[in-house]
């Protein structure tokens, strides 16, 4: 990315092709000398929405009418001087106002661009910039909602507030190390404990309540079991909407698991079909090994359906679900006909498409209640580096009381302490690292 | 001619000449007075927290500071026991005569070294580098190098009271002329201060009424290339406390005090501070610790370790004699305060080559430290750097995570020091990779490689290597019994338990017996430090990324309007060396960094 320049440079904000509405982003150290040739006019106020004729700078033939603001540096985006046209959407007009732009000398911004100098304007932190990235890339609204909340830089300060105890807890240690044992009194070590477990405490809620950052992040995870045969496969597509799993009368046709992603009410779903568990004494153990075994584990609701009485599997299965979000499907209605249903199941055939409205909408309730349930409102949305970096510095807690307990040296103890506040200033950018910089500023994309 | 001028000989001056010398560049040190050379001009002990580890290090990097203590040492103490062998960090009580004496001999004997008395008022440049000096006769020598270590002379003024009189130190008269042309070459120079405790005479102190206390059994010499078995005189010092009374004379009477009458401008030393700057500092605390230590072996001069200060002497007497013990206490001379010229150390080079006239090295006190030690240190690195220059050789530097010599430099040179610099161990963050006990492992291969280091040095540099590897294959390949339980384990599993030692280890491995106890020592604690280590070694890895990206020296930061105006102001004033020298200058942030990383990236 061309860093260093400080030239002027302009893109299309919004997705190309789609709404009424596009919006023209402008970014430069200085701009105001556009408006004459751009808006015919020669003052603009900053931060006032005004309508205006928008003129080809090459030309000067008009090219549209629109909503303009100015931004005046730095209180922009960017932290330059920043102009935004809401002009009309679709193909055509946007392109022309660009070509405008372009004839007038400024540069067409590479992905990314803007953020980047917003940045390297000190307008944005690493954890804010990550979020933007996150934004753009985001499959769903709600994951919107959560890249909005670290973009008001909520996280990070919470961050630096545990960040902040830790270096008062290691200064204070190391002013111990810093004078021989007769020169001062020293602070107990059940007090570092305490401090220690307070912090690692909250590192620990941290990770819980990111759990739906995460789901959010990488998509809820549904998997389909249930004995061989029972028409696992066949729900499957149904719910799908074409055939993508194979379908056979032979029992123990699926035999790898097989994933496809779908959307429920902007929610990004992975659903996953596995091979059925026989029925025999030892189908627990056959869950015990394998890969379904692993689906179950990782998997955030579970599609138990069965041919006879689900319910039945259900109880049999329990010590395997508890704590699971899962729903009891029966297959097959049309050939093995229920008479006195259980308000818990859902009745479904695959061959005659009964039932899958129903499913879905079951699938959907679950899928918002169990985003209420693990975060509520608290909810902190993170990256997979965020977490991987939340983990570790837990993991390191631990092993820092564990130091201090088995008193085996405040040299350790420090050293580990210096280590957990590094892993919080690299989530919040207060330690540079290039390969990080260089991640998230290649994941944007034009006019962000 | 000589082509490297030392200017100063105390402990920074000495070491720079021998290294230079031994290096095989003529040298010339020029001090005020010979009979001064390696004088201590205060408390009579080498090494202590972090400073211990210093000297480990200049005697790894074939230095001579170790030694002279080994010799002089008549009570030797491992400080910091109880709180991780990172921050272990020995100390001696040393007889100060025989430390000077014994360098002055080794200044005599080293081959290129000469030592003319004189006193250096002035330096001449040509073409920015430096060629001449003038002493104060009025001589002119020609140079190619000058080292300026002059410590606490230039324009230096005693205060005891209200009585003010300019001194180098006690007793000796200051020295006048380098800081004006140094002002004059457009250096910066600022003005600190500290402090000494008045000597009493032994014979007056009531010695009953005082707690001994004594070195250790085990004593640990500095040097490696001190003879075993190490049996130095272990001579105890004695321990009194102050009370509510002498406190109450001190805090009525502040305004005797040149502390805090506002006569002194220059800024003293806040972990080092006088008796008066303690009580103020610390209202209830009811007594402070002071230590009795001998000056030299029988000597009747008793330094009061603790009692650091600048009152009137009627004052000085009145208040010690409220001390259990001191009641008949006699003074031989005063506690004293010195305010003298430093040379803002940012103005260096990580070489300690001025940044401003080629040829041009401080070190010392001169630069804004305090202590034998940090003096020292920073002689060796400019002494061997300034006969590297003469040989067109590339600097000798050292990163943080390979020294505390590093560290320190590395502070000088990115921060601005705004009270006498100490060398601390919490300055280190790469800790427990600079334990005092593997300074000759980390450093005597460099040492050597540069000449420093002696064939016999080296020999025993690299037996010592080989024995710890031997120790390491035998608790690799050895099962014993588990202490925990009754399985068989290797030995080096067991030595990770928090309460088995390799000492327990000998009776069921009789090979272990042997090695030398540090070498076994060490082994242990690479054994059991290795897991942090290892963590420490990556954190080390990430940073030095940014360590080697170096930045031109004639780099123009306000080319990048990024940056705010105060980062550019210290960026151009500083001219950081590399990134990571950047990233340490206080005002620079992290974003700053990031856009200085990435502009000299493309
Ligand atoms: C009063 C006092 C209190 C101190 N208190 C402490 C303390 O509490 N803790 C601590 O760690 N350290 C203390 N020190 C500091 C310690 O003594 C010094 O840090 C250390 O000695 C500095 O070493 P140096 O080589 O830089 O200079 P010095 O040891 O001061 O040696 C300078 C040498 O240069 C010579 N010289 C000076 N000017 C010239 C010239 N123009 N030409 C030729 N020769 C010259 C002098 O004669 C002297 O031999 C104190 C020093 C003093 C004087
Ligand atoms: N009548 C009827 N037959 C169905 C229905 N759903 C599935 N089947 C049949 O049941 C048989 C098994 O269906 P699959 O979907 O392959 O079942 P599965 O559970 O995935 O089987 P495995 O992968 O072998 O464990 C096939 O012959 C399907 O045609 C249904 O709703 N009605
Ligand atoms: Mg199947």
């Amino acid at each position: 990315m061309s860093a260093n320049r400080k030239d002027i440079i302009a893109a299309i904000a919004t997705p190309p092709g789609i709404g009424a509405l596009a919006i023209i982003r402008i970014s430069g150290e200085k701009i105001t000398h556009l408006f004459p040739a751009l808006f015919k006019r020669n003052k603009i106020t900053p931060r006032t929405a005004i309508l205006s004729n928008i003129f080809h700078l090459g030309t000067g033939i008009q090219l549209d009418r629109g909503i303009v603001i100015y931004y005046s540096s730095p209180h922009s985006f960017t932290g330059e001087d920043v102009i935004e046209i809401s002009c009309h959407g679709g193909n055509y007009i946007p392109k022309s106002i660009m070509r405008g732009l372009l004839a007038g000398g400024i540069r067409e911004a590479e992905p990314g661009e803007f953020s980047y100098r917003a940045f390297m304007n000190g307008k944005l932190d690493l954890i804010q910039a990550e979020s933007i990235a996150g934004l753009i890339s985001s499959r769903s609204e709600k994951n919107t909602i959560g890249n909005l909340k670290n973009l008001s830089g909520k996280f990070s300060r919470s961050i630096s507030l545990i960040k902040q105890d830790l270096i008062h807890l290691l200064s204070t240690i190391e002013h111990e190390l810093d004078f021989s044992e007769d020169e001062i009194s020293f602070t107990k070590t059940e007090y570092i404990i305490d401090l220690l477990k307070d912090v690692s405490g909250k590192i620990n809620n941290f990770l819980k309540s990111t759990l739906l950052g995460e789901s959010i992040y990488s998509g809820i995870r549904a998997v389909l079991i249930g004995r061989p045969n029972v028409g696992k496969s066949s729900v499957y597509n149904a719910l799908l909407g074409h055939e993508r799993a194979i379908v056979s009368p032979l029992p123990g046709t699926t035999r790898d698991t097989i994933e496809t992603w779908f959307e429920i009410r902007g929610v990004p779903v992975c659903l996953i079909d596995t091979a059925g568990y026989w029925e025999s004494g030892d189908y627990l153990d056959s869950l015990g090994v394998g890969r379904t075994t692993n689906e179950l584990n990782s998997a955030d609701i579970i599609l138990l359906i069965d041919d006879k009485d689900p319910s039945k599997q259900f109880e049999a299965l329990s010590s395997k679900l508890s704590g699971k979000s899962y729903l009891l499907i029966k297959s097959k209605e049309d050939i093995n006909q229920t008479v006195s249903k259980n308000p818990d199941v859902i009745y479904t055939s695959a061959r005659e498409d009964i039932g899958f409205n129903n499913l879905l909408t079951c699938l959907s309730t679950s899928i918002d209640a169990l985003h209420e349930n693990s975060a509520g409102t608290s909810a902190n949305f993170v990256s997979n580096r965020q977490k991987i970096l939340l983990e570790k510095a837990y993991e390191l807690l631990e092993e820092v009381i564990h130091v201090t307990q088995a008193n085996i040296g405040m040299d350790i103890v420090s050293s580990l302490i210096r280590d957990i506040t590094d892993i919080l200033g690299e989530m919040t950018g207060d330690i540079t690292r290039d390969d990080i910089l260089d991640n998230i500023f290649s994941s944007f994309c034009v006019g962000k | 001619m000589s082509s490297i001028i030392v200017a100063g000989g105390g402990h920074a001056g000495v070491e720079a000449a021998i290294a230079a010398a031994k290096l095989g560049v003529a040298v010339e040190l020029i001090t005020i007075s010979v009979d001064s050379i390696a004088r201590m001009s205060c408390n009579p002990a080498i090494g202590g927290l972090a400073k211990g580890q210093i000297v480990k290090e200049i005697d790894a990097l074939g230095g001579i500071m170790g030694l002279a203590a080994d010799v002089a040492g008549i009570q030797f103490k491992m400080l910091n026991k109880s709180k991780g062998r990172a921050v272990w960090s020995p100390r001696a009580q040393v007889d100060k005569r025989i430390y000077s004496r014994y360098i002055r001999e080794r200044v005599a004997s080293t081959p290129n070294l000469t030592v003319r008395e004189g006193e250096v008022v002035g330096f001449h440049t040509r073409a920015g580098a430096i060629s001449s000096v003038t002493l104060s006769d009025g001589t002119s020598l020609d140079c190619s190098a000058l080292i300026i270590t002059t410590g606490t002379f230039q324009n230096g003024l005693i205060h005891i009271g209200h009585e003010t009189y300019p001194a180098g130190r006690f007793a000796e008269k200051p020295s006048r002329g380098l800081t004006e042309c140094l002002i004059e070459h457009g250096f910066s120079i600022g003005r600190l201060k500290t402090g000494t405790p008045p000597r009493l005479k032994a014979s007056s102190i009531n010695w009953e009424k005082t707690d001994i206390t004594n070195g250790d059994d085990d004593p640990v010499p500095f040097s490696v290339l001190t003879e075993k078995p190490f049996h130095p005189p272990n001579i105890p010092c004695h321990i009194v406390y102050t009370g509510n009374s002498c406190h109450e004379i001190l805090s009525n009477s502040l305004e005797d005090s040149a502390l805090f009458s506002g006569k002194i401008s220059g800024v003293g030393p806040r972990y080092c501070p006088s008796i008066e700057d303690k009580i103020v500092r610390f209202p209830t605390r009811d007594h402070h610790q002071l230590f009795l230590e001998p000056e030299w072996l029988g000597a009747d001069q008793i330094y009061l370790n603790g009692f650091s200060t600048s009152m009137p002497r009627e004052l000085q007497l009145v208040s010690l004699r409220t001390i259990p013990g001191l009641s008949k206490a006699e003074i031989i001379r005063p506690g004293y305060a010195i305010e003298y010229d430093y040379c803002q150390s940012t103005q260096l080079k990580r070489s300690l080559e001025t940044k401003l006239v080629e040829g041009l090295f401080c070190a010392g006190q001169i630069n804004g430290t305090s202590g034998y030690e940090e003096a020292a240190a920073q002689g060796l690195i400019a002494g061997v750097n300034a006969a590297r220059k003469f040989q067109n050789k590339s600097p000798l530097t050292l990163l943080r995570s390979e020294a505390y010599i590093g560290v320190l430099i590395d502070d000088l040179t990115t921060k601005y020091i705004g009270e006498p610099y100490r060398m601390f161990t919490s300055s280190a963050e790469y800790r427990l990779s600079l334990r005092p006990d593997s300074a000759d492992l980390r450093l005597t291969e460099l040492g050597y490689k540069i000449g420093l280091v002696s064939e016999n040095q080296y020999d025993i540099f690299k037996k010592r290597l080989e024995s710890i590897a031997d120790i390491k294959h035998i608790l690799h390949d050895t099962k014993i019994k588990s202490s925990a339980g009754n399985n068989m384990l290797p030995a080096e599993k067991e030595l990770l338990h928090e309460n088995s030692s390799i000492s327990s280890l000998i009776n069921t491995i009789p090979r272990l017996s042997n090695f030398t106890p540090e070498d076994l020592f060490t082994a242990e604690t690479d054994i059991k430090y290795a897991g942090y280590i290892a963590r420490e070694k990556k954190r080390i890895e990430q940073i030095n990324n940014f360590e080697d990206f170096v930045i031109p020296p004639d780099f123009e930061y306000s080319k990048l309007g990024n940056l705010s105006s105060e980062c550019i102001e210290k960026l151009s004033r500083i001219k950081p060396e590399s990134i990571g020298q950047a990233s340490r200058i206080a005002g620079v942030k992290p974003s700053d960094v990031s856009v200085l990383a990435i502009y000299l990236k493309r």
